[in-house]
């Protein structure tokens, strides 16, 4: 078993794997990983408060990009986010 | 047509007389895991009466999704035939975000399964099928508009007090079932209380009748375009009946909620944007709120609770009514040897603590589908719909938006369970035996359940004589009789199975599986092990107190 998630790597040890972060044994990101990202920073957002959680996204975006990332994963990363922002669009779903 | 159910008259009874024995079990509630207990406990021959407050079995379709374990429940009850053929099957379910599609999940089903991992069946036609099986069972005796009020116990004995048309009535017995649900009266009149959290997020749940051609599969929608920033879920029912979730505004007055016009609008504008054009009627609405909350034992004094009177589960991952049909099948056969003297009444305390961590298992994993499908707050509001608009791109946030359907609790903590030493593949000991498919070598092919029956059970990977010998042994030690199923060979009194179900089952050579009447590996021993530890296991276990 190759999943056992020990944290993702830093970006110098997997170069050009911008949208696939690994485990340090080289194994696809855990879905246990996942879930803690979600329960941790869902409650982080709920103990900045309303009015401190733009300010403490910022502040986690940049720690993040610091910590684990080259400059070009962050840009892709930041179109990758910004993709994904709230637009509406009209039903294309197949039926 | 929609069902109806049938009203029942009370039929009226004497109390019981000082001086005569008790009775020895007594069921408190008629709904599915009443009726459940009740039949698994006059399947073993004891007598049983079951007291019930309402008329009827219930109306609506309320817990419709059935696990394929809990079909193998009702099987060894005898009405899962019945249910089965009634039931929808299914294994597929498909999670969108307004207009995309950001989960399919196909749940594991293979050839050898005896069943799908999930049937839909309304709770209402089932229990009808359950009661119309206690109507035809002799030792059940089944009083409806029989209220229970007052429980008073003693070391001996439960006094029952009940309210009926015909005045206040009174019951003594060895042992009581409360399966008296959500509201237990038994509960109040012990004076005990469920402990928990309640969440905030409702949702509003209909039946409508409709002609459609999508299939049996579960379906969900987060913030779809025909209702912006609802959640709704639909399910097919046999008969053209589909049931349909939504989650209403956290401020949203309930009645307001459940006026027909309201949930008309809220169906029309989904089934139009779904490119419906078929007509369709509403039969039945309710409201949910979703609740994990139990009682801190599930055995006070000689009363055993069980379903929601012991225990509530969100229903997202529909582990409420399941996790009762559980309850039911892990309790009656233990009940079942208490009441008959061969084993001693700690086995209740074991299997009440079996339950109640099977209760934690159940919440462990129904708190996560609920967080994601009512987001109890604005920060995890927030990351639900980050991950829904990222799914797509990152496969691996798409296990949080699998609602991680209900599958068979284990009891690998209990003090029943064997442990072994050396390490095993496969089932492991306190875990659920899968039901798979096997052809005997008299060419019969059934499911290992169906082959081992509703006791106890010796799977051996080993030739027929040298399971006979190790089952001789073990059925010294067990309630009723043991079971024994072997991978080759011939010696009269034991099934052989042919090799390939142990190797299904993942066993080795020579390893030897015992199986429990619900179905739980009480144990397991390799090859080479001495039975010596496990037989003396079982005597702790089971009968130190000298009821045998």
């Amino acid at each position: 078993m190759n999943n056992t998630t020990t944290g993702p790597v830093s970006c110098s040890e997997a170069p050009g794997r911008a949208h696939s972060v690994l485990t340090e044994d080289g194994g696809p990101l855990a879905p246990g990983h996942a879930e803690a990202v979600w329960r941790s920073l869902s409650e982080a957002l709920d103990r900045a408060g309303e009015h401190g959680r733009v300010p403490f996204l910022v502040r986690l975006s940049i720690l993040t990009a610091l910590d684990h990332l080259s400059s070009e994963q962050f840009t892709t990363l930041i179109t990758e986010a910004e993709a994904g922002l709230d637009t509406r669009r009209p039903p294309t779903v197949e039926r | 047509m929609y069902f109806q159910p049938n009203r029942h008259d009370f039929v009226d009874f004497t109390s019981s007389s000082a001086d005569a024995a008790p009775e020895d079990v007594v069921v408190v509630g008629a709904g599915p895991v009443g009726l459940a207990v009740a039949l698994g406990l006059a399947r073993r021959g004891v007598e049983v009466t079951v007291l019930e407050a309402g008329d009827s079995v219930s109306h609506g379709s309320r817990a419709i999704c059935l696990s394929r374990h809990s079909l193998e429940v009702l099987d060894r009850i005898g009405v899962g035939e019945r249910l089965g053929s009634v039931a929808l099957p299914w294994s597929t379910g498909r999670s969108h975000y307004r207009d995309t599609e950001v989960l399919s999940f196909d749940m594991p089903y293979d050839r050898n399964d005896v069943r799908a991992p999930m049937f839909n069946i309304s709770q209402s036609v089932a229990e009808q099928i359950m009661l119309d099986a206690v109507e035809a069972e002799p030792r059940i005796r089944l009083f409806w508009r029989s209220e229970v009020t007052e429980v008073t116990q003693d070391d001996a004995e439960v006094t029952v007090q009940a309210t009926t048309p015909a005045g206040p009535w009174g019951l003594r017995a060895r042992h009581v079932v409360a399966c008296d649900g959500a509201r237990s009266g038994v509960r109040k009149a012990l004076g005990v209380h469920l402990e928990g959290t309640s969440y905030e997020g409702r949702y509003v749940i209909a039946d409508i009748h409709w002609k459609s051609g999508l299939p049996t599969e579960r379906q969900a929608w987060f913030d779809p375009p025909s209702n912006p920033g609802q959640t709704i879920l639909l399910h097919r029912q046999p008969d053209d009946i589909w049931r349909i979730d939504y989650q209403i505004e956290a401020g949203e007055d309930a009645e307001e909620a459940l006026r027909e016009e309201n949930i008309r609008a809220v169906i029309t504008r989904h089934l139009a944007w779904l490119g419906n054009d078929e007509p369709w009627t509403l039969e039945w609405s309710s409201i949910y709120r979703a609740h994990s909350r139990a009682l801190d034992s599930f055995l006070h004094g000689r009363v055993l609770f069980a379903g929601d009177a012991a225990h509530l589960v969100p229903i997202f991952g529909v582990r409420g009514l399941n996790s009762g049909l559980e309850d039911a099948d892990v309790y009656t056969w233990a009940l079942a040897a208490v009441v008959r003297g061969e084993a001693d009444d700690r086995l209740l305390r074991t299997v009440a603590d079996e339950r109640r961590d099977a209760w934690q298992q159940n919440v462990d994993q129904a708190e996560k589908s609920t967080l994601f499908m009512t987001p109890s707050s604005d920060g995890y509001r927030l990351t639900r719909d980050a991950i829904l608009q990222l799914a797509l791109s990152r496969p691996v946030l798409r296990g949080l938006i699998n609602p991680r359907q209900s599958a068979a609790t284990h009891s690998r903590a209990s003090a029943l369970t064997y442990t072994p030493t050396k390490a095993v593949t496969g089932p492991l000991p306190g875990d659920p035996l899968p039901d798979r498919r096997v052809t005997t070598a008299n060419g019969t092919t059934a499911g290992v359940h169906a082959l081992r029956g509703r006791g106890f059970a010796l799977i051996a990977a080993t030739d027929a004589a040298e399971a006979a010998r190790a089952g001789e042994q073990l059925s010294q030690m067990l309630p009723g009789r043991l079971t024994v199923l072997a991978a080759r060979g011939a010696t009269e009194g034991v099934t052989v199975t042919g090799p390939d179900v142990c190797t299904d089952l993942g066993l080795d050579e020579g390893d030897l599986v015992l199986v429990r009447p619900d179905g739980l590996v009480l144990g397991r021993l390799s090859q080479g092990e001495s039975l010596e530890p496990l037989l003396l296991h079982l005597t702790d276990r089971l009968t130190a107190e000298g009821s045998r």
